[in-house]
């Protein structure tokens, strides 16, 4: 009797799993309907969205960041709301602010007009043009999931992600993103250049006649059960000990800090780097038909989510040292537990 | 779920008792560290004791006692072969034995190549360390032969560099084999890294002992199951379970050694070449003759010593007595040929005195010329010396084309003569050294500029002067040189070097005060600073300062009214953000003009 409740048990978490990864690999196939290449940030964008988490892209203009986005939005079916951010913006132009309405009866009444921050999906295009002011206001929304104005709050409907957009290399008129806000994303992807044999396909898909139509897959509703799907996949102790002296590494002058984190990191990972970790791991475990979290799953997220938590000193942006080369060093430098060699 | 416990406990008992064998290995490792040093410790004793033998050797020489170099140099070798070889042989013994159960014989012979290539290597270079020091002993007329060191080093090498490793390595593996405690987990864990199991195994042991597993939790039990089996099938001798012990940081030790002994052969090598008078000692200890009395010892001339027997001759002097000075003589002539050369000219036109140099008289009489034999007679003739200065100083000055017939009478005087009566060799014959020294000497005086010559000549006139401390004649005193083309004073002699370059030569000239100004007169177009110049900013990192708090209870603890620290981080200033901002601009902008 116990091996069959079991049985019964274990089927209907293999069915869990098995439809996690189904629904995944189906939006990932409608996105890639406009989407050449990209592979990897496809990947991290749908892993945010399925972890609960928010996406930083950074990436040179024309790689198609927004696209991205964009398509995503389209496969998921959710309400989807873009915010191009530009130096002159304010905080009540993407929260939203009471406005002087005229009623059926010829009066007037002040009344609440929602701002493009309360929808499901958030395209928060160029997030470095706006002043640190309006970028604030994202705080709110992306930790507590509400929204704050005056004295009226909103709470966000769920399934709620912010997909910021960045350039990297246009640094005039921008405003780099605080700590504070950096710390909310659970990815930052850098999206880089397509290969060469992906050139020919973008080619076609963008200048030809024929146009590319992306189908919603899925709903809010999907997305919030596969949201609870991962978070109960298991997580063993060394596992979660392995990604405690990850984010520990981080920390200079930490016990786990390589020397080159000491020399080169001015912060490094707050906890929210663990919950991170922990999340993108899972879904990467279910994504391996897996039902427990592996340290090479952590391995594998680890750089999308603790690269925008190091905060490097200005010896290391003089020598060039980027974040991506120091996680390279901790993830060499920290053992696994039980690690025989 | 029994089965899959009991196919867990397997496992782990199969990996601890693989684990376990590299006690061995870690025992290996943990001693290589431990061989390096004892390595180094020994080659840096006998270094020591060589060093200390060789001064006592060359002390000993004083009272007749021979010196022999070579038997250094084969001591240093056997070091070499005994504190090298020796331990990297039973490395690469144990290595090869360890590391074959799980890299196989090939792979395990190829990641010990740098212990092979130092094995390869060892035999050569002490062959030709050796080589080159039985030649130098040729050379230099003396025997080689074993040090008397070599019984103790063998049994100081045998005992420091083998026997304490192996009790430690011993030891070690023998308390790691039968105390050691292998985790489960990490038992696991070996099959999972050697199956590809992405912890599957460790985290089913792990949910397998929860009396309250999730959902997921049971099926990542289930999930394990098939590979626990699958585990169970596998070999792990082919595990490779770690990296061999060739630890780069090991590896400085080794070279360290080898330096150790490139620097103690080196130092052997300056002594044989800057301690001529050893080599006078070797020479005098393996040629004197017993029944030679002190009177029919004569002293040889050296080249640096100022006299002239070419003056008087000995034409009863065997001309054995001439080809007596050695192949040593001629090695140490090459050697000092430089010094006898610079010195040649003013041994050819001092006057013979050698009546006061008593321990001159018994190293010349060797015929071994040096600069510490020449030195040791040089105390004698200090008295000579200055009596020479003196009569030179005496001569009146005379001009150029005087100089050069006088020079030229001289050499005609010295080549008639002989020069080698300065070499000792007290015939009117000129031998062929000397017809060397003299074409040398000639040659070098071709290639020397003769401003230079001028210049070293006042020099010395100046030192003579000032040595006699004879006051010259006032129409005798060159005008002094000053910048204008034109002598300046009245009633002076014409000086020639007046050519306002400060003294002769086309160099101008950059001692005294007149070669600090400058000879025409410039604006100075240096514009001055109105504060006090460059401000260098130096930023460093501050390190948070705690404050010593006591440890209370939460509970008991009221109000905070102390700072809970200060940390002294620094901000950026905005300057200094802009500043920051710039550069990495720049270089961006640079590197997208470059590309």
């Amino acid at each position: 009797m116990a091996n069959q409740a079991t049985t019964q048990v274990d089927s209907a978490v293999a069915a869990q799993a098995g439809h996690f990864k189904q629904v995944f690999h189906e939006i990932r196939a409608e996105v890639q309907k406009m989407m050449v290449g990209q592979t990897a940030v496809i990947d991290g964008v749908l892993t945010a969205l399925l972890a609960g988490g928010h996406v930083l892209l950074e990436g040179v203009p024309g790689l198609g960041k927004t696209m991205i986005v964009r398509c995503l939005s389209e496969a998921v079916h959710l309400h989807f709301s873009r915010i191009q951010f530009t130096p002159d913006m304010m905080p009540a132009d993407i929260q939203g602010t009471m406005v002087l309405t005229e009623t059926t009866g010829g009066g007037h009444e002040l009344t609440f007009q929602q701002g493009p921050l309360i929808s499901n999906l958030i395209l928060a295009d160029e997030i470095n043009r706006a002043t640190p002011k309006t970028q604030s206001a994202l705080l709110e929304a992306m930790q507590e999931k509400q929204v704050t104005v005056g004295s009226r709050t909103i709470h966000l409907e769920e399934p709620y992600c912010v997909m910021a957009t960045q350039n990297p290399v246009e640094q005039e008129g921008t405003y780099p993103l605080p700590e504070a806000q950096l710390d909310r994303f659970l990815f930052k992807l850098i999206v880089g250049y397509p290969e060469e044999h992906e050139y020919a396909d973008i080619v076609d898909r963008t200048t030809g006649s024929e146009e590319v139509e992306i189908k919603p897959v899925t709903d809010g509703k999907t997305i919030l059960e596969l949201r609870d799907v991962a978070r109960a996949v298991a997580v063993p102790q060394n596992v979660k000990n392995y990604a405690v002296h990850l984010v520990m590494a981080t920390q200079p002058e930490s016990r786990y800090a390589p020397e080159s984190v000491s020399k080169y990191t001015l912060l490094g990972s707050s906890p929210r780097g663990v919950q991170g970790l922990m999340l993108a791991g899972k879904v990467q475990a279910l994504l391996n038909d897996r039902f427990a979290v592996s340290t090479d799953d952590v391995k594998t997220v680890a750089h999308g989510v603790l690269r925008h938590r190091l905060i490097l000193n200005f010896q290391a942006q003089a020598t060039n040292v980027t974040p991506d080369q120091l996680i390279d060093d901790i993830l060499e430098q920290v053992k696994t537990p039980h690690a025989v060699d | 779920m029994n089965e899959l416990r009991r196919n867990l406990d397997l496992l782990a008992r199969k990996g601890s008792r693989y684990l376990r064998r590299f006690a061995l290995k870690g025992a290996m490792e943990k001693a290589w560290p431990l061989v390096g040093i004892v390595a180094l410790l020994f080659p840096l004793g006998y270094f020591g004791y060589r060093c200390y033998e060789v001064y006592e050797a060359f002390q000993a020489t004083a009272t007749g006692a021979s010196f022999s170099l070579v038997s250094v140099g084969w001591g240093l070798m056997w070091t070499v072969l005994i504190a090298l070889l020796i331990p990297a042989a039973f490395w690469l013994l144990l290595y090869s034995l360890e590391s074959r159960r799980y890299h196989g014989a090939k792979e395990s012979l190829a990641r010990a190549w740098p212990v092979v290539f130092l094995l390869a290597i060892a035999f050569p270079v002490g062959y030709c360390v050796s080589y080159l020091f039985q030649i130098l002993g040729q050379y230099a007329t003396v025997s080689y032969g074993f040090s008397p060191f070599l019984s103790l080093a063998v049994l100081l090498a045998v005992v420091l560099v083998v026997a304490i490793p192996v009790v430690f390595i011993g030891l070690w593996a023998f308390f790691g084999f039968s105390f050691g405690r292998i985790d489960r987990q990490t038992s696991l864990a070996l099959f999972d890294r050697e199956l590809g199991l992405k912890d599957r195994l460790q985290s089913a042991d792990e949910f397998r002992v929860k009396e309250q597993a999730t959902p997921f939790e049971q099926a990542a039990i289930t999930d394990a199951m098939p590979h626990a089996e699958q585990a169970l099938q596998t070999r792990l001798a082919n595990i490779d379970i770690a990296k061999p012990a060739m630890d780069t940081i090991k590896w400085p030790l080794v070279f360290a050694a080898m330096f150790i002994f490139v620097l103690g052969l080196s130092t052997n090598g300056l002594q044989f070449e800057t301690s001529p008078v050893e080599l006078a000692m070797v020479w005098h200890d393996d040629h004197v003759d017993p029944n030679e009395s002190e009177e029919d010892v004569k002293p040889p001339i050296f080249p640096d010593e100022k006299s002239t027997e070419q003056d008087v001759p000995e034409p009863d002097a065997p001309v054995a007595e001439e080809q007596k000075p050695t192949e040593m003589k001629k090695a140490t002539e090459a050697t000092n040929s430089e010094s006898s050369l610079a010195e040649s000219d003013e041994a050819q036109s001092v006057p013979q005195q050698t009546s006061e140099s008593g321990l001159s008289a018994s190293a010349s009489k060797q015929n071994q010329p040096g600069q510490a034999a020449s030195n040791i007679a040089g105390l004698g003739n200090e008295k000579q010396k200055k009596e020479e200065e003196v009569a030179q100083k005496k001569k009146p000055k005379k001009s150029d084309p005087e100089k050069e017939n006088d020079s030229k009478e001289e050499e005609k005087d010295d080549s008639a003569s002989g020069i080698a009566g300065g070499k000792g060799t007290g015939s009117g014959k000129q031998s062929a050294s000397t017809e060397m020294l003299e074409q040398h000497s000639r040659s070098r005086e071709d290639d020397f500029d003769q401003d230079v010559d001028q210049e070293s000549d006042d020099e010395e006139d100046e030192e003579q002067e000032a040595a006699s401390a004879a006051k010259p004649m006032l129409n005798q005193r060159k005008a002094p040189v000053d910048r204008q083309l034109t002598p300046s004073g009245v009633g002076f002699e014409e000086n020639e070097d007046a050519n306002g370059r400060g003294g002769p030569g086309g160099l101008k000239k950059t001692r005294g005060v007149a070669a600090m100004l400058l000879g025409v007169p410039m604006p100075d177009k240096l514009r001055s600073q109105i504060n006090v110049g460059r401000i260098k900013v130096q930023r460093e990192r501050s390190i948070p300062i705690p404050n010593q708090v006591q440890t209370t209870n939460s509970e008991n603890r009221g109000q905070m009214d102390d700072s809970v620290g200060t940390f002294s981080r620094t901000e950026l200033k905005p300057w200094m953000r802009d500043v920051a901002k710039k550069y990495f601009l720049d270089l961006r902008q640079s590197n997208n003009s470059d590309n």
